[in-house]
């Protein structure tokens, strides 16, 4: 978790004369819900109102605006690294599922998500997921899945199967070709 | 977040119990659930005790297809089998799965 500015870092760092805003009384701001703290940004010389829908464009004072950023990067960062949701997300496509068997005839697009405790990798389309610590070990282990729904797949009648899983078949039967002995 | 707070234990007990599931050995065990004599959904549940980490608690909630409110109510008790089977028919009929 990362900590919101006290008043006395946020004027340092962003070099925002503190007096210029009016910081609620003897309480770190940051310890505040965040429409004190945007009214109180918006009490600047230019005397506009500061709204969480007011737009950066909008607000013509320039220190109004370095406040404001300053206020929402913090708040975003915190936000961003509550054990709950991904500090980071990235797309990487594999071209290879580490078995001699079988072979991708085209890439396989992995979401990859890094949370505090765990990296989490996924195949959106094929409803597959897999958890490990780290982002090459969570790649492997998504190559593993989609090599073991293959397997499940690939002989099952279609009859047998509903809407969802024909549609990974379907995807991967296209994806996937037997990878010939050289 | 605290409505996906749950042991793996509990989880992989309740997707058992209620939507029939059966895992399969390994290190994170798959299992279909079936309706109607056709694989409908496949679920992923990692082994072991513990707490189901949040990536991987939201992961298992997607592959159920329940809004997090709803998977809540399955895993502590609102929500029975019978009544997940209702989700998941309304899904199909609007053709969503």
């Amino acid at each position: 978790m990362i900590s919101l500015p006290r008043r006395e870092d946020f004027s340092r760092v962003y070099s925002t004369p503190s007096e210029d805003i009016q910081y609620p009384p003897d309480e770190p701001w940051c310890e505040e819900m965040p429409s004190m703290a945007l009214s109180a940004v918006g009490k600047r010389s230019s005397h506009r109102a500061v709204s969480p829908n007011t737009r950066l464009d909008d607000l013509a004072d320039r220190r109004n605006q370095s406040a404001l950023i300053s206020f929402l990067v913090a708040h975003a960062l915190r936000f961003e690294t509550e054990e709950s949701e991904p500090v980071f997300v990235r797309s990487v496509p594999i071209h290879d599922l580490n078995t001699d068997a079988i072979d991708l005839a085209e890439p396989i697009q992995i979401e990859i998500e890094h949370y505090a405790q765990e990296v989490i990798s996924k195949v959106l389309e094929l409803d597959l997921w897999a958890s490990e610590s780290t982002e090459s070990e969570a790649l492997l282990a998504i190559k593993k899945a989609i090599h073991d729904l293959w397997q499940e797949l690939k002989d099952e009648p279609e009859s047998e199967l509903g809407a969802l899983p024909r549609m990974w078949k379907r995807i991967l039967g296209k994806k996937i070709r037997t990878r010939v002995p050289a | 977040m605290s409505l996906l707070n749950f042991s793996k234990q509990e989880v992989r007990n309740v997707l058992s119990d209620k939507l029939g599931l059966v895992f399969r050995a390994g290190k994170e065990g798959n299992a279909w659930f079936e309706l109607d004599g056709r694989k409908i959904l496949r679920v992923t549940m990692p082994k072991g005790r513990g707490p189901l980490p949040p990536g991987t608690a939201k992961a298992i909630r997607d592959q159920v297809k329940l809004t997090t409110q709803q998977y809540a109510e399955l895993i502590k008790c609102p929500l029975k089998g019978k009544g997940y089977q209702e989700i998941i028919r309304e899904k199909m009929r609007r053709g969503l799965l």
